[in-house]
């Protein structure tokens, strides 16, 4: 009888615990002091722009698109203006650049990452991400904080080398290479899937 | 009431299920609170992620790669594997010698001597990229038929030339077919015996692998290009294209240059362009020959850009007024000029002034000036001024002539710095690296002179020589390198040394010949060297053996402060038996060396040849030899020396 008790107190502290638990759940995270008065919060903005920079849009909700245009303009591999091929395509000896960038308007801070999926492709392109080392893949960018109000650039450049070795390092095979590719011309789809998370 | 008596039972009814029900009771509530804490639980470990705003997106982009295509007499040659294989009939339409002719003289299929033919082959950039190619041409003849062949029915050769990579050879994106003619003939009068015997060949042949033929393999290859210098050029000017260079500097010479072309970019052999200081350039495209003088008359730049300039006039370049700037500071730049029977000139500068940075001057003579009329390489005319940077300037003459590689007029005026500067040529009388007769600057450069040293009773003198220098004006020289077969330096003016090395061989470092000249010579050495190898000595000719001559000249003074004397026999030489007198040489801080440190000091008639020894020498006055007038000095003659 005296156990039965006992648990039915339990499972009304318990239960009035949770109900605290619930009502406080906001005060946990935070420092809290009592005060005696009224006050009303509004909840913070979630407010997230993303794209080419002074072009940033809204990103809402997953999988929302974003704008990567990583071969909108193909340069020459020395960054100056490409006139020995045609508009829009690659070919030993371009390049290009760019930069994504990521826009926090929120009212809290965030962290962001970027992965990329490089598709299958025999094309000899290079990659670098934010300056770093030039490879045949493409490195995330690793979490990076973006806080509330400001903006951050994630710069993402490729090269295809007029100039290239084969892996035995021979240029006569590399030129085979890259003519078999201007034969069959295929096509490269590089995809980048931004993440973007409040942090506390 | 009802109340009160529904209580009771209720009260009644409670303590009836107290016993058996309450263990179960007990389970319930024990499962109630298990999971009442679980959701505690669960609800502390996840209210992080509770708390948290979060999104993802995601885009991409894809490229294809451009197309490379390339067309030859309308087939793809851009194939996988192996080369393709193309149709070439070179010799499938055969005509008469006049190459338009049907040959009727001839039995079909068949070459002989008077017959001819041409054969066109299209090629065409279908690519995406912009290409280049070029033709290499494989000729097998056993029989050494006297074919010759000519890649614009003008000028015929034995031998087909390839068709290198040029800005000729690029075919743009979405350009037009470019059209390649090869014509052969085989000349009627030629060499008949020849002829005869190969026709002979043809006939006595049993198999017909033993019939003389001809065989001509093409081998086109196109290559993608990327960033070419013209391209480039054109992005950073307004370029103009003319077809030669000729054209192009008659328009920079126009008073209001106007912008004009008669070319196009992959066509063109010169563009001419307005630079970042409003200079006017003109740039050379591809290696040219000039069969006319060059002449400019502004202030412009020319840019060798790595090319050849070629010229069969006599001068190649001339600069009548204003300033030109030859910049031939590209590796391989060059002008060049060969001749037989005429001057040999790279550039005149008859008037004006003319900077030269970089490149090679070659003159190419045969028999051409003499003793008193050189046959220089550059020029510079009594009003004219010349500075050379860095440059290479040669003159050669291949059977006696008198060439210079440099000659400065009265009046003119020439600066070279940290170049090379030299002429050659077998067997010749009064060769010269430099002839001065103006006022010229020489610093950190070599120059040399370099000929046989030998008698020529044909040209009625004792000896044909050469020298580095032969300076008749006024002449500064800063740590030079200096070579001559007759003498490093022939003085007839005034000298003004700083450092180097001044070597000759007939008659020693320098020779001082010129009346009442006053030279001044510090920090150098002056020495007798070894006859350069491959050029001869007969003998004949004599040498002094001495480091350094004065003599053929009187009242000449000559200052030496810290030099070095070096010389098989004599450090020095005063003559005076050709009646030179009042000759001067004063010597401090210097130090001779060789077989003997004997100076010669010959007495003559007058006694009046002088050598004044002052402090610091590692010689006194008895080292002198034969009579002449030779006074210990306690003087240190660097006190004397002028700025220079």
């Amino acid at each position: 009888m005296k156990n039965t008790k006992t648990m039915k107190f339990i499972a009304f502290a318990l239960l009035v615990t949770i109900i605290a638990i619930i009502l406080v759940a906001g005060t946990y995270a935070k420092y809290a002091s009592s005060a005696s008065g009224t006050d009303s919060a509004v909840v913070a903005k979630w407010d997230i722009k993303a794209g080419p920079a002074g072009k940033e849009v809204s990103i809402t909700g997953d999988n929302a698109q974003v704008a990567f245009n990583l071969f909108d303009t193909i340069l020459d591999e020395d960054g100056t203006t490409e006139a020995d091929v045609t508009a829009g395509k690659i070919a030993p000896g371009t390049a290009g650049v760019f930069e994504l960038s990521v826009k926090n308007d929120s009212q809290v801070n965030a962290e962001y990452g970027i992965s990329f999926n490089l598709g299958q492709t025999t094309i000899p392109l290079e990659f670098r991400v934010n300056g770093g080392e030039w490879s045949s893949s493409l490195s995330s960018v690793a979490t990076t904080a973006l806080d509330m109000n400001t903006s951050s650039v994630a710069k993402v450049e490729w090269r295809w080398a007029y100039e290239t070795a084969d892996a035995d390092g021979s240029v006569v095979a590399g030129d085979g290479i890259d003519t078999e590719l201007g034969i069959t011309m295929p096509e490269v789809t590089v995809t980048a899937t931004l993440n973007v998370s409040q942090v506390d | 009431m009802k109340r009160k008596e529904e209580k009771i039972n209720s009260n009644i009814d409670k303590k009836q299920i107290k016993g058996g029900i309450m263990k179960k009771e007990n389970k319930i509530s024990k499962i109630i609170v298990f999971m009442l804490l679980l959701t505690i639980i669960a609800m502390i470990l996840v209210s992080n992620t509770y708390s948290k705003y979060a999104t993802n997106a995601s885009g991409s982009d894809s490229v294809v790669v451009a197309k490379w295509s390339f067309l030859v007499n309308g087939e793809e040659i851009a194939v996988a594997g192996d080369a393709k294989t193309i149709e070439f009939g070179l010799f499938d339409t055969i005509y008469d010698s006049d190459g338009e002719s049907e040959e009727t003289d001839v039995a079909e299929g068949f070459i002989a001597p008077g017959t001819s033919g041409a054969f066109e082959f299209a090629l065409q950039n279908t690519s995406e990229v912009k290409t280049q190619y070029g033709v290499e041409f494989e000729v097998t003849n056993a029989n050494n038929i006297p074919i010759q062949y000519s890649l614009d029915g003008t000028e015929w050769s034995e031998e087909l030339k390839n068709i290198d990579y040029s800005n000729k050879t690029v075919l743009d994106i979405g350009a037009n077919t470019k059209t390649i003619k090869v014509y052969w003939r085989w000349a009627f009068e030629g060499e008949t015996d020849n002829d005869t015997l190969i026709g002979k060949t043809a006939g006595n042949a049993t198999e017909e692998n033993e019939i003389p033929n001809v065989t001509v393999k093409a081998t086109i290859n196109a290559v993608q290009v990327e960033n070419l210098e013209i391209d480039e050029l054109a992005e950073k000017y307004t370029l103009n294209y003319y077809a030669n260079l000729q054209d192009a500097i008659e328009a920079t010479n126009n008073e209001n240059y106007e912008e004009s072309q008669t070319s196009t970019k992959y066509e063109a052999n010169a563009a001419v362009y307005v630079d970042e200081n409003s200079k006017l350039n003109t740039i050379l495209l591809e290696d040219t020959t000039l069969t006319n003088e060059l002449t400019t008359s502004k202030d412009m730049i020319l840019n060798l850009n790595g090319k050849t300039l070629k010229s069969t006039d006599a001068v190649a370049v001339a600069v009548n007024s204003g300033n030109l700037t030859i910049d031939g500071q590209v590796e391989g730049s060059r002008i060049l000029t060969e001749n037989t029977g005429l001057n040999t000139t790279t550039v005149s500068v008859n008037a004006g002034t003319c900077v030269i940075n970089g490149g090679t001057y070659e003159a190419n003579s045969s028999g051409v000036g003499t003793k008193t009329v050189a046959n220089p390489n550059i020029l510079v005319a009594d009003t004219a001024s010349l500075t050379i940077n860095e440059a290479t300037v040669i003159s050669n003459d291949s059977n006696g002539g008198t060439c210079a590689a440099i000659e400065v007029k009265s009046g003119g005026t020439a600066t070279v710095t940290n170049s090379k500067i030299i002429s050659t040529s077998r067997d010749a009388y009064g060769v010269d690296g430099i002839r001065n007769a103006g006022t010229m600057t020489i610093t950190n450069s070599t120059v040399a002179g370099i000929s046989d040293y030998k008698a020529n009773a044909a040209k009625n003198d004792y000896a044909a020589c050469s020298r580095a220098i032969t300076n008749e004006g006024t002449m500064t020289l800063k740590n030079c390198n200096i070579t001559g077969t007759h003498s490093g330096i022939r003085c007839l003016g005034t000298l003004y040394i700083d450092g180097g090395t001044y070597s000759g061989y007939g008659h020693g470092g320098i020779y001082f010949g010129g009346d009442s000249k006053i030279s001044y010579i510090k920090n150098a050495t002056i020495n007798m060297c070894d006859m350069p190898e491959g050029y001869i000595d007969d003998g004949i000719a004599g040498t002094n053996r001495a480091g350094m001559y004065i003599g053929g000249a009187s009242n000449q003074v000559i200052y030496l402060n810290n030099c070095i004397l070096e010389a098989p026999y004599y450090p020095a030489v005063l003559r005076s038996s050709g009646g030179e007198s009042n000759n001067a040489l004063y010597l401090s801080n210097s130090t001779a060396q060789g077989y003997s440190k004997y100076f010669r000091n010959d007495a003559g008639t007058t006694k009046n040849n002088k050598i004044y020894i002052g402090v610091g020498n590692n010689f006194d006055i008895v080292d002198t030899y034969k009579e002449g007038n030779t006074v210990e000095t306690e003087e240190d003659y660097s006190a004397v020396f002028p700025e220079y």
